[in-house]
C-alpha cells in the first residue's frame, strides 16, 4: 500500500505555506542587529579593545516565542513565566526593586521596566531588569557583592529577552578565585558548561566540563576556577529544548599574549611568501579566546604565511595544553591606526582542525582561503590552500568524487583554484603518500570553532 | 554593474519574507528570527559587494548554508491551542490535521535534509538551484529529497491521514 498519494510535494507545500503565512512576524529588531554588527565589527576591527573581546563576541541570542503554542503553566524561569512573575528574593521585595530601578535608570539609553530577577547567589549579588532600548525589550544584567545596595550595582551585559538568559560574573573579593555563570532558563533543565578547551596527544578534543545547579527553581548557577579562555554554555530543557551558547561578562582577562611574546614562539621557518611577518600577538591571542584555548602553552608556530592585497592569509599551529595541535588558517586585514591610537586589526578564523602531537612541520591540512561566495554575490573563489609534510613536493587533489589532479608544492605548500576539491594526499619525491586531509564543506559553521566539534 | 541596495531599505522591506523563510527551515520561530539575525549581520559587513539584483539570493543562501551549518537546531513540537485561530488555514479539518501533521513531521527531518525539501518543493527551486544554494552537489540534493519524501511517507501519523492529500492536485517533481 502507498500510505500516501503522488501529490506529497504539493501537501508539503500548502502545508508549510499555511504555517510560515500565519506566522507574525516583529517588526525589524533594528538595535538588535546594530548591536551585533558593532560587536561583530569591534570583534574584527577594533583592537583597541580587544582586551574584552574575549568576554564580548558574537552572540546566538533566541528570541521570543518558542512556547507561545504551549498550554501548560510556564515553568519558572521560562519567557512566558517572566512576562508575569519575578524570581529571586529581592525582585519580589518591592523596595529594593524600585530602587534597582532607579539604578538602572541611570544608564541614560535604556528605559527600564522590571526586575525580572534578583538574589543573592554565593557571595554575589545579581539582578536581570528587563528594559526598553529604542522599541525593544533589552535584558540587562547587574552584579554587586552579595548584600550591594542597589544604587551599587554594577551594569554588566544586555541581550534581548532570550529563551536563556545568562551571565558571566566576575571573582568577588570574597572569592577571588572563581568567576560564576549564571543563567535563568526554565525550571528542571540541565547546566553544563565547558572551559578551556584541549586537544590530546592523539588529536581528540577535550574540556573541562562541569554542570551547575538549580539554586532556586529557574535559576542556575556555577562555580569556575579562573582564569579560563572562554566559557561554552549549554541548558538542555525538560521540554526537550537544547540552547547552547558562550557565557559574557566583564570579568578581569587572564595576561595577554604581546607581540614580542608571541613573534619569540612563532620561530623562523615559516613557508609561503617571503614577507612573512606574523600576526600581530594581540589578534592571536583573540583567536586563542575564540577557540576557548590556553595561550601560555609553549610550542605555537607560524607554518605558512601567504600576503595578498586585500588580505594575508596565515596558517597557525597551536599546541594544546595536552600536547596536541590546533591548526587555524586566519586571513587578516593589514593593522590600521583608529582616530584614538589604537590599532585597528582585524581577523577571521577561516578553518581549524585538530591534529596528534608530532613535529608541527609533518601536519597537513586542506581550507578555502576565501569561502565560496553565494549567487549573487561577488565572484566566486575556490583557491584551496594546502600545507602538508614540509617535503612533499606535490598534493593529489581529488575533485567531487570522480577525478584527481596533481598541485606542484613548495615545501610541501601551494594554493590552486581546485573548486569542488574534496580530498588532498601529499606526495613525496618518489610518490609516496606522506600524509592526506579532507577538505572541509565550504560556508559550514562549525570549521570556525572548537566548541561546535566537541 | 549597479550598487548594492541601501542595506536598511532592503531588510525594512524583506524582513518578513526572510523570516517565513527561515521559519520554513527551521520550524521554530525563535531560531528563525535568530538565524536572519545573523545572516544580515553577516551580508551587512559585507553589503558593499552584493549585486543589487543578487542581494536577496545572497541573503537566503546564507540564511539555508547557516540552518544547515547551525551546531544543533531544536526542534520543538507546537501544541496548537484548542479552538486556535487558524485564519489561514482553509479547507475541510482534516486538511488543516494533515497540515499540522505534516509540518511537526517535517521540522522532524534532519536539518539538511528538512532544508533540501523545502527548498525544492516550497521554494520551487531546480536541483542545480538547490545545490547551489545549499553548497553541495546536485546527487546529493536528489538523495536528500528523495530521502525527505521517503521517510514522511513512512511516518505513522501521515499514514493514518493518508486519505485527504488523495484528493489534492499536482504531482510530484522529478
Amino acid at each position: 500500500m502507498n500510505p500516501l498519494p503522488a501529490d506529497l510535494p504539493a501537501a508539503v507545500k500548502k502545508a508549510v505555506s499555511t504555517h510560515t503565512g500565519a506566522l507574525d512576524v516583529p517588526p525589524v529588531p533594528w538595535g538588535e542587529l546594530e548591536r551585533r554588527h558593532r560587536r561583530t565589527t569591534l570583534r574584527r576591527y577594533g583592537l583597541g579593545v580587544i582586551s574584552v573581546l574575549s568576554v564580548v563576541g558574537a552572540v546566538a541570542a533566541f528570541g521570543p516565542g518558542h512556547d507561545m503554542l504551549t498550554k501548560t503553566a510556564p515553568p519558572a524561569g521560562s519567557p512566558r513565566y517572566l512576562q508575569d512573575h519575578s524570581l529571586g528574593r529581592l525582585a519580589n521585595d518591592p523596595a529594593w526593586s524600585a530602587a534597582m530601578l532607579r539604578r538602572a535608570g541611570r544608564d541614560a539609553y535604556v528605559a527600564p521596566q522590571r526586575v525580572l530577577f534578583a538574589d543573592d547567589i554565593d557571595g554575589t549579588r545579581a539582578a536581570l531588569v528587563r528594559t526598553r532600548f529604542g522599541n525593544e525589550s533589552m535584558d540587562c544584567w547587574y552584579s554587586g557583592p552579595a548584600g550591594s545596595v542597589a544604587s551599587a550595582m554594577k551594569e554588566e551585559e544586555c541581550d534581548s529577552p532570550a529563551r536563556v538568559n545568562r551571565v558571566l560574573l566576575g571573582p568577588t573579593t570574597a572569592d577571588p578565585r572563581h568567576a560564576t555563570v549564571l543563567a535563568v532558563a526554565a525550571s528542571g533543565a540541565r547546566m553544563t558548561v565547558w572551559t578551556n578547551n584541549d586537544v590530546g596527544a592523539d588529536g581528540r578534543i577535550k574540556s573541562d566540563v562541569a554542570t551547575g545547579r538549580e539554586v532556586s527553581p529557574g535559576v542556575y548557577a556555577i562555580h569556575i576556577a579562573v582564569p579560563f579562555p572562554q566559557v561554552d554554555l549549554r541548558l538542555n530543557e525538560l521540554s526537550g529544548g537544547d540552547w547552547r551558547g558562550p557565557a559574557y561578562g566583564t570579568i578581569p582577562n587572564p595576561p595577554r599574549l604581546t607581540d614580542a611574546q608571541w613573534w619569540a614562539r612563532a620561530a623562523p621557518g615559516a613557508r609561503g611568501d617571503a614577507n612573512r611577518t606574523p600576526p600581530p600577538g594581540l589578534a592571536v591571542q583573540a583567536t586563542y579566546d575564540r577557540l576557548g584555548l590556553r595561550s601560555d602553552i609553549p610550542g605555537a608556530r607560524v607554518l605558512w604565511v601567504r600576503r595578498g592585497s586585500a588580505a594575508t592569509h596565515s596558517l597557525l599551529a597551536l599546541r594544546a595544553p595536552s600536547g596536541g595541535w590546533v591548526l587555524v588558517a586566519t586571513d587578516s586585514t593589514p593593522p590600521v591606526k583608529a582616530a584614538d591610537g589604537s590599532t585597528a586589526y582585524g581577523s577571521d578564523i577561516e578553518s581549524v582542525v585538530t591534529r596528534p602531537a608530532g613535529n608541527p612541520d609533518q601536519l597537513a591540512i586542506a581550507w578555502w582561503l576565501t569561502r565560496p561566495s553565494p549567487p549573487g554575490g561577488p565572484q566566486p573563489t575556490t583557491e584551496l590552500g594546502m600545507v602538508g609534510p614540509r617535503n612533499a613536493v606535490t598534493a593529489r587533489v581529488t575533485v567531487a568524487g570522480t577525478r584527481a589532479v596533481t598541485i606542484p608544492l613548495q615545501q610541501g605548500a601551494g594554493v590552486a583554484d581546485v573548486p569542488d576539491a574534496e580530498h588532498v594526499i601529499f606526495l613525496g619525491r618518489s610518490g609516496q603518500a606522506l600524509a592526506s586531509t579532507t577538505v572541509p564543506e565550504p560556508w559550514s559553521w562549525e570549521n570556525g570553532t572548537l566548541s561546535h566539534q566537541i | 554593474m549597479t550598487g548594492p541596495p541601501d542595506f536598511r531599505a532592503f531588510v525594512d522591506a524583506r524582513w518578513p519574507a526572510l523570516v517565513r523563510f527561515a521559519y520554513a527551515l527551521t520550524a521554530d520561530r525563535g531560531d528563525a528570527e535568530d538565524v536572519v539575525q545573523q545572516a544580515l549581520e553577516r551580508c551587512w559587513r559585507r553589503w558593499r559587494h552584493v549585486r543589487v539584483d543578487g542581494a536577496e539570493a545572497y541573503v537566503r543562501t546564507t540564511i539555508a548554508r547557516l540552518v544547515i551549518s547551525r551546531w544543533r537546531v531544536r526542534h520543538v513540537v507546537e501544541t496548537p491551542l484548542e479552538g486556535a485561530d487558524r485564519a489561514g488555514s482553509a479547507g475541510p479539518e482534516e486538511t488543516v490535521v494533515l497540515h499540522d501533521a505534516l509540518w511537526r513531521e517535517l521540522a522532524d527531518l534532519p536539518p539538511r535534509m528538512r532544508a533540501v525539501v523545502m527548498l525544492r518543493f516550497v521554494e520551487d527551486l531546480s536541483e542545480a538551484q538547490t545545490a547551489a544554494l545549499l553548497g553541495c552537489s546536485v546527487g546529493s540534493v536528489k538523495s536528500q529529497a528523495s530521502r525527505g519524501l521517503a521517510r514522511l511517507r513512512t511516518r505513522p501519523e501521515l499514514m493514518s491521514l493518508a486519505d485527504p492529500l488523495s484528493h489534492g492536485g499536482g504531482g510530484e517533481q522529478s
